[in-house]
């Protein structure tokens, strides 16, 4: 089944009001000066008392979709949403940039060869700096044309090692007890554990470890992830102190890129320190997680591989190193052994009724596990004259 | 689709996994012994398995086998025969349904074994002639001036990789400091022993790159250390004496993630089928091995494809294994 042709489908989606906005209270609320010694002289993270600006549109503004299509010879395409925005004209010269540098790389490609397309990618990201997006977009696509060809989803074609994993939430709060009645919250959805983002310093983060032990039970799972904002010395002291509290692992402790902090401080503790997401983010896994698990600088790999297949190739790293990996696509987590856990960050999700499953998968979280809800039916297919004749534009 | 029966056609060392779908996955090489350790230790986890949960019965297979004793081509066979199932079911040669990289790969010839030098200078000479991209040679007991013979024979483009030595260090050291003067390809298998230590020492030593991994099927973790603290420069899988598919792809990944080649061969007792498919799938592993082709093959299969010194990958649905007659098996 041979990639043939490819299409851009612009699309007119829903009108949005366009708003960013900033506050002490929300995404600058990171790290106060003096709570961190990496952070002993400055203004942290951009900390600043009152501090409150908004900007927001006066009214809706039309926002557009743009559809990538790989047409092929054998009966099914390849499809998936690559862009969308505000701008047309740029969302149509990014189609044509993509035409024009990347898709000529797959045509007359076999929409099987996953693994050819992965490394041609990967390459291009040198050649063409395309970032993450491009080939993770393309590996999906080709992975969800061959779940619609079995009609099965993906974590099967992977290999379906369980039904359900564990699940854990994240929680938050302004102060310890907000975020002890956050996570008690979390309990009683079920979820098996929880996990901070809490940015204190040692001190009120040791305080918060033992309250929220103290209240949650001994049971419960507790993570923490201070997001790089601890010098090694504070890792190590607040990881003695999550030892006592028995937490399951110390997640980003040190900024990802000090490899021998990590190291130390991996040698140092019995607590499994969790690390790369943020180098995973920029790019280079599986290839640069293999250094860092070779030199013991972590304990537990972030899942940051790209597409499909590159996440099977970080979990299948990890595993030939004897570590587990954390994070990424459910049906990479639900295929593999070798990640205890799953980070709910989209919260509880019931199951659907079953007319509106099919063999693509619906991800359900509840009852303290993450699966996948299926059917062996194929989902319907789009309809590619009427999106022709409905789109703003097609370019090819 | 579930998982019905097992059956071993003898004649062929076949295993049939059958199941209620219109499929079954074959694997072939199974020996008597393999066929009954199949039989007493895995039926039991197999029956009313669900072909597509894969990985699971990798797990599961991988510890009961452990716990038994069983070497790693018991479960390997078993890893096979489901590849081959979940390939037909999908209508896919295997190699696409892990994620296609080629469907050819370019192939040296594995040089009889025990043939005297000038032999092994014709076969080279054949084999160059017959475009395939190299020619293996087992080295133990060839001195330097064997070795310059050989590379006169065929000139300095051609490939010549030793497939083999079993000495001891120092009988290493010395072999392999005349393979670089021939510039040799690759030194695989050099040592007699898994000595992870002396395939270090070698390794540091020599420029030219050692190949090993007799040892892989001992735990993914042994073998992926081989390489992450560069013992060896590659590392070598063979199926299913390393496993099956799963374990050799597991392999291959940690490979290429720290950078290195994991050469993927197969074991002449049984087919070369998981191999070429294996390699079809993965960006680091550089050659099929190929047998000259009047060496007997397998005797109830047809042989893999080789035209111009690559193997072409068959297009058929899951491993490709055909029998040289069909209704032998049924």
């Amino acid at each position: 089944m041979r990639i043939t042709k490819a299409t851009f489908y612009l699309h007119q989606a829903a009108p949005q009001v366009r708003s960013v906005s900033f506050s002490n209270r929300g995404s600058l609320q990171k790290v106060r000066p003096g709570l961190s010694g990496l952070f002993s002289h400055s203004e942290g993270m951009g900390w600043r008392d009152n501090f409150h600006l908004d900007f927001t549109a006066p009214g809706p503004a039309p926002t557009y979709r743009l559809q990538l299509r790989l047409h092929t010879d054998g009966g099914l395409d390849a499809y998936a949403d690559w862009a969308s925005g505000y701008s047309p004209t740029e969302l149509e010269w990014e189609a044509k940039k993509v035409l024009a540098t990347l898709t000529p790389l797959v045509m007359g490609v076999d929409a099987f060869d996953r693994e050819y397309v992965w490394q041609r990618l990967w390459y291009a990201q040198r050649f063409f700096y395309t970032g993450r997006q491009p080939l993770d977009t393309l590996d999906r696509m080709l992975w969800d044309l061959a779940s619609r060809h079995a009609r099965q989803p993906v974590y099967r074609l992977l290999g379906g090692a369980r039904d359900a994993v564990p699940a854990y939430a994240n929680f938050g709060g302004a102060t310890i007890e907000a975020l002890v009645a956050s996570c008690l919250e979390k309990q009683a959805q079920g979820f098996v554990g929880g996990k901070d983002h809490s940015y204190r310093g040692v001190a009120e983060n040791i305080q918060m470890a033992r309250q929220l032990r103290a209240a949650l039970g001994d049971d419960f799972i507790l993570l923490h992830d201070p997001v790089e904002s601890y010098t090694c010395e504070e890792a190590i002291r607040i990881g003695r102190e999550l030892e006592r509290q028995h937490y399951g692992w110390i997640e980003e402790p040190l900024q990802d890129y000090d490899i021998l902090g990590l190291q130390t401080l991996c040698k140092a503790l019995d607590l499994p320190v969790l690390a790369l997401e943020w180098i995973g983010a920029i790019g280079g896994q599986p290839f640069n997680a293999a250094p860092y698990v070779a030199l013991q600088a972590t304990d537990i790999v972030r899942q940051r591989g790209i597409g499909i297949t590159g996440q099977l190739k970080v979990a299948q790293l990890a595993e030939s190193m004897g570590v587990p990996v954390h994070g990424g696509d459910p049906h990479v987590v639900l295929a593999i052994h070798n990640d205890p856990l799953f980070e709910a960050f989209m919260g509880l999700r019931p199951e659907p009724p079953a007319e509106e499953l099919d063999c693509r998968g619906t991800l359900v979280v509840d009852q303290g596990v993450m699966r996948i809800a299926w059917r062996d039916v194929p989902p319907a297919e789009p309809d590619w004259d009427e999106a022709a004749r409905s789109a703003v534009m097609v370019i090819a | 689709m579930h998982i019905t029966d097992i059956t071993f056609h003898r004649g062929a060392g076949l295993l049939r996994l059958c199941t209620d779908g219109a499929q079954e996955g074959w694997a072939a090489g199974a020996t008597a012994a393999a066929a009954e350790a199949i039989d007493a230790v895995y039926r039991p986890l197999l029956l009313g398995g669900t072909p597509w949960e894969r990985e699971r019965l990798w797990q599961r297979l991988r510890q009961a086998g452990r716990a038994a004793g069983l070497p790693p081509s018991t479960w390997g066979l078993v890893d096979i025969a489901l590849w081959d199932l979940l390939g037909k079911a999908q209508g896919l040669p295997v190699y696409r349904v892990i994620g296609g990289f080629r469907d050819r790969v370019p192939a040296y010839l594995r040089g009889t074994p025990g043939v005297g030098m000038e032999a092994a200078a014709h076969e080279a000479l054949a084999a160059r002639d017959a475009g395939f991209w190299g020619y293996g040679f087992a080295a133990a007991g060839r001195s330097h001036a064997d070795l310059r013979q050989l590379r006169q024979a065929v000139g300095g483009e051609f490939r010549l990789l030793c497939d083999g030595a079993g000495l001891d260090l120092e009988g290493a050291l010395a072999l392999g400091r005349g393979l670089e003067e021939i510039d040799a390809h690759w030194f695989a298998e050099p040592l007699r022993d898994d000595d992870l230590t002396g395939l270090q020492q070698l390794a540091d030593a020599l420029d030219l790159p050692v190949v090993a991994g007799a040892f892989a099927g001992a735990s993914l973790q042994l073998a992926t250390r081989a390489l992450s603290t560069r013992a060896v420069d590659r590392l070598r899988a063979t199926l299913p004496t390393a496993g099956g598919i799963t374990d050799v792809l597991k392999l291959a990944r940690g490979a290429e993630a720290l950078g290195l080649n994991c050469e993927i061969d197969w074991d002449r007792q049984g087919s070369p089928h998981a191999a070429a498919q294996l390699l079809a799938a993965v960006r680091n592993a550089e050659f099929f091995a190929a047998d000259p082709a009047d060496r007997p093959g397998h005797p109830a299969l047809l042989p893999l494809a080789l035209a111009g010194g690559e193997l072409h990958l068959p297009a058929a649905p899951g491993l490709g294994v055909q029998l040289a007659d069909p209704t032998s098996a049924v």
